[in-house]
């Protein structure tokens, strides 16, 4: 029956034709394990299309929806965080990947005569992924994305005499706008895929009439191995245990969440994923006006080193040990790579601005304000005191002993440019009067002789630009004209300013804790306390003290983050008044006053719920739990590869295979007739005029060969073995990793990573709802607004 | 030819060659592949379907939405206002425009209808000179209570819940499958 449907298709369509020639090749050397990285590159792919055509099913591309919608997809679409977190994981692990096929190519020199363009096909492919991944990035709006775009397309806009108009023509805008999120949109969904499938087809076929390179010897050239069956179980095991750690780390790591982009929020510290690491870093060596050097030559320069490789290297011979030169010069570029990425990684862009600037205890509180003055107003970014602080501007450290003016100092605060024309440190107007003063007092006590205690140095206060960076005025705006006052709940306690059904929209964007911390102790914390503990006095309300956020009330409290967000929400809005006499402090309306943007809001709501032990990113309708089907995914490999061991076992006890097998196989393929015999035959001349094609049978005989084969088939079980012992191993080690994250205590420092969302592991997850369903005392679970799903 | 495609016919009759088990190791390779690729598509095949099908029949909260103050609708007389309702549709919070029959008995007691026509989904309309509801996609006849006077509908109009606060009417929207004679609610 399917015979005779394959033999009507392919008298009309040559599908054993295509098959055959995708499947049939001879492989020089044998089948190896170093020939796996293109198919697992493809595979890579091929996960990449699927996942990502998925999440279309959900996400949309405009400016005000597509966060929320990558994050109904992560959290209320059954798989969704499985979907999402394989395309984010996919796309890390298609640049590894792509960089190991590439040295592995260069390595065997696979890119001389006949396979230039192979090679060339290559670059532009791995050019592609990189572009992929930069348009990709934006597409959530969220803040790592957002300010990647924004910097990658001001670093476009360097370019001489055309920078302008790249830069225009990939934001659509003079600015980052909907315009922008298009353009990436269908680059990332239409062109760059179409391109990249395209060059793929170019990029196999070329592979396909030359075959694989096979070792440099000649010698061991001659032995042929096949790549069907024999290469595709090497791939498809390759495939399988990289499948095996995506999954993994889909789980383990879930993908960050940083919150929604904010461009009026200046508190970000923008820095670049990691595969754009090395050219961030390198760029920095590069200033003034050779800028254009660092942000268009290094990547260009790279381009042409990899493109033109084929044309300058036109050395045939390919053992590498041969070629030192060739070997010296791509571990000195990956070696380049490797070093500026990590250099990169652990530099701190925002360091200057978090360096700490000492002042005795004994100093005048003047000095001391001075002091505080000079971390929050950025002053340490471009000046050094006592080794602490940027280079731009000049070194402060013995400014008391310069023997300059108040009015001098005043002055230069004021209006620096009164005083240098040229120089580029900024008027600080907004002062007041006596905010100068205290600058200035603090700038005259540095290294001059009046400051004796300063070399004491054993009762230092230390200063962060994180405190006390707005002046403590909590009650800034009480807003008494507001007509309408609602209760809170059934037990009035406060009243709410303003209309308080109307939850903001903050409520529905799903903030990133450790910057919603870095904003809580600028805005929240002067009032209701460091990490939301309270104990601030409140004289003239009921209570005698302003509320804590942890544990926040329970009237607000919900398990559900969407509910506990809408209720903390009204309040951050519209603001509120405490019961009592007369309240000396009153919440202020952040929203409706414009104190905040709705970001930074729905990043103090993410982080006020985390006080209270529950993630706003919690994955409410999961499908499978992650760890579930973790575990599931280990299982059924585990079962497979028994199965395998079991009739490998079977096999070897020379036991014949069952009849049916073999005539499937023959339906399947049946002899090819003399003329694609010699179509083929055509081929391998084509082929054969490199020379590196033997084109006679192999000379063992069959004993020899099997006993050869029979030995890579050991090789095979014995990986199989190892996968199993690795993957129990990682198992375990995750798990215990996830323990130990899950231990962790909520962080208290607000120090943040641009990637700390990483951290919120679903382990957390699970320990926290775990800790939840033990606090039963929360009275609000009625007003749930998405219900919990659990297993099915 | 031993070792490639066609190794079982002609020279290999037994489905075996030379040694014995070279077309066996060839067959356990093939078997191996086919091994190990199951679970990738099983397991990437669970997800991808049950993602897009999972969220279908998940019911959305219903909140009650405020219509009007009572006082401005006529007395035993089918009007259709229209209101806003704050959907909680998937990631769209935002407020649509909605519209219901509603007749009012007394200042305590209305009767609220679905606009929708419950046969196929059309929107039908009252007519006064017929005291009938119509719908005119398949010519569907209702009374005044919702009850199925003739044409295709499989069962009366849907009534929706409601409350008066205040002498406020709130309506809570919610859509029915059509076409069914159960009213099952969908959305």
């Amino acid at each position: 029956m399917t015979s005779k449907f394959l033999e009507w298709f392919d008298d009309r369509w040559p599908f054993r034709a295509v098959i055959r020639y995708s499947l049939q090749e001879e492989i020089p050397g044998g089948d190896s394990f170093w020939y796996c990285f293109g198919a697992v590159t493809l595979f890579v792919f091929v996960i990449q299309v699927v996942t990502g055509i998925w999440q279309l099913f959900y996400y949309v591309p405009t400016v005000d929806h597509a966060y929320q919608s990558v994050m109904y997809l992560r959290q209320e679409v059954p798989f969704g965080w499985f979907i999402h977190g394989l395309h984010y994981w996919g796309s890390n692990a298609f640049i590894v990947i792509v960089i190991i096929h590439i040295l592995r190519v260069f390595i065997w020199g696979a890119y001389k005569y006949p396979r230039q363009l192979t090679w060339l096909a290559g670059v532009i492919l791995f050019f592609l992924v990189m572009a992929l991944s930069f348009t990709g990035a934006l597409l959530p709006w969220d803040e790592l994305g957002y300010w990647a775009a924004e910097v990658g397309t001001s670093i476009a806009g360097t370019v001489p005499v055309i920078g302008f108009f790249i830069k225009e023509f990939m934001r659509g805008q003079a600015d980052m706008s909907q315009a922008t999120l298009s353009r990436f949109f269908i680059a990332h969904v239409a062109i760059l895929p179409g391109i990249l499938a395209a060059l793929i087809a170019f990029h196999v076929v070329a592979f396909r009439q030359f075959r694989s390179v096979g070792p440099w010897n000649r010698e061991k050239r001659k032995k042929t191995g096949f790549f069907w069956p024999n290469q595709v179980l090497k791939d498809i095991i390759v495939v399988s245990g990289l499948f095996i750690l995506l999954v993994a780390l889909v789980v383990f790591w879930r993908a960050p969440v940083t919150g929604p982009a904010d461009p009026v929020d200046n508190s970000i510290v923008p820095k670049p994923e990691w595969q754009f690491l090395f050219l961030y870093q390198f760029l920095k060596l590069f200033k003034g006006r050779w800028e254009p050097v660092g942000t268009v030559g290094v990547p260009l320069a790279l381009f042409l080193i990899l493109f033109l490789l084929p044309f300058y290297d036109r050395n045939r011979q390919r053992n590498p040990l041969r070629r030192p030169l060739a070997m010296l010069g791509c571990f000195a570029l990956l070696g380049w790579f490797v070093v500026y990425t990590i250099l990169g990684y652990y530099s701190n862009p925002g360091a200057n601005l978090t360096a700490k600037v000492s002042v005795s205890a004994q100093a005048s509180e003047s000095v001391k304000a001075g002091a505080a003055l000079f971390s929050s107003q950025g002053c340490v970014a471009c000046h050094t005191i006592n080794g602490q602080g940027g280079d731009v501007g000049p070194n402060l450290s013995r400014e008391g002993s310069k023997g300059l003016s108040d009015e001098w100092l005043t002055q230069q605060i004021r209006d620096p440019k009164s005083h240098d024309k040229s120089t580029a440190m900024p008027a600080f107007g907004s002062l007041s009067d006596k905010q100068v003063n205290n600058l200035v007092d603090f700038l005259k006590s540095l290294g001059g002789s009046e400051d004796s205690s300063q070399s004491s140095g054993s009762s230092k206060q230390t200063f962060q630009n994180t405190k006390s960076s707005q002046p403590a005025k909590p009650t800034a705006e009480p807003n008494e004209s507001s007509s309408k006052t609602v209760n809170l709940s059934d037990k009035p306690r406060y009243s709410i300013v303003g209309d308080f059904s109307r939850v903001g929209p903050a409520a529905y964007f799903v903030g990133n804790p450790p910057h919603g911390g870095k904003l809580y102790d600028k805005q929240c914390a002067q009032c209701h306390g460091k990490d939301g503990k309270g104990g601030v006095s409140n004289p003239g309300s009921l209570s005698g003290e302003i509320p804590p956020l942890n544990p926040v009330s329970k009237s607000l409290f919900s398990n559900n983050p969407v509910t506990f967000a809408e209720n903390i929400d009204r309040i951050i809005q519209h603001g509120s008044i405490p019961p009592g006499p007369n309240p000396e402090q009153t919440m202020p309306a952040f929203g409706d006053n414009l104190k905040l943007t709705q970001q930074m809001i729905a990043e103090i709501e993410a982080y006020v719920l985390k006080l209270n032990n529950v993630d706003r990113a919690e994955i409410m309708y999961a499908g499978v739990r992650p760890y579930t089907f973790f575990a599931i995914t280990i299982i059924v490999y585990s079962a497979a590869i028994f199965i395998i061991i079991f009739m490998w076992y079977r096999g070897k006890g020379g036991e014949p295979a069952p009849a049916e097998s073999v005539r499937a196989e023959q339906s399947g393929k049946p002899e090819p007739t003399d003329k694609e015999i010699q179509s083929r035959t055509e081929m391998l001349v084509s082929r054969t005029e490199y020379g590196d094609v033997d084109e006679s049978e192999p000379e063992q005989t069959a004993p020899e060969l099997q006993s050869e084969q029979n030995q890579s088939l050991n090789r095979v079980v014995f990986a199989l073995v190892v996968i199993i012992v690795i993957v129990v191993i990682a198992t375990g080690v995750l798990l215990i990793f996830s323990s130990f994250v899950t231990t962790k205590p909520v962080p208290s420092e607000t120090t943040r990573k641009i990637t700390s969302g990483q951290t919120d592991s679903s382990g957390e997850q699970e320990g926290q709802s775990q800790q939840k369903d033990s606090n039963t005392s929360s009275g609000n679970d009625t007003q749930a607004g998405v219900q919990r799903e659990k297993q099915e | 030819m031993c070792g490639t495609e066609n190794e079982h016919k002609g020279s290999c009759p037994n489905g075996r060659c030379g040694g014995g088990s070279l077309s066996d190791r060839r067959t356990f390779i093939k078997r191996a592949v086919g091994v190990l690729s199951a679970p990738l598509f099983a397991l990437m095949a669970w997800p991808f379907v049950q993602s897009i099908i999972g969220t279908i029949f998940r019911l959305p909260k219903a909140r009650y939405a405020k219509v009007g103050p009572l006082k401005e609708f006529p007395s035993d007389k089918p009007i259709s206002p229209k209101f806003k309702y704050a959907s909680g549709n998937e990631y769209f919070h935002s407020e649509e425009l909605y519209n219901i029959w509603v007749i009012k008995h007394s200042d305590t007691e209305v009767t609220v209808f679905s606009p929708i026509c419950p046969h196929l989904g059309c929107q039908y309309d009252w007519y006064p000179q017929a005291e009938k509801f119509i719908c005119p996609c398949h010519g569907s006849f209702y009374s005044i209570e919702g009850k199925v006077l003739g044409g295709p509908a499989p069962r009366g109009l849907d009534t929706l819940p409601w409350k008066i606060e205040n002498g406020e009417l709130y309506v809570e929207w919610e859509r029915f499958r059509v076409g069914t004679p159960r009213k099952i609610r969908i959305g």
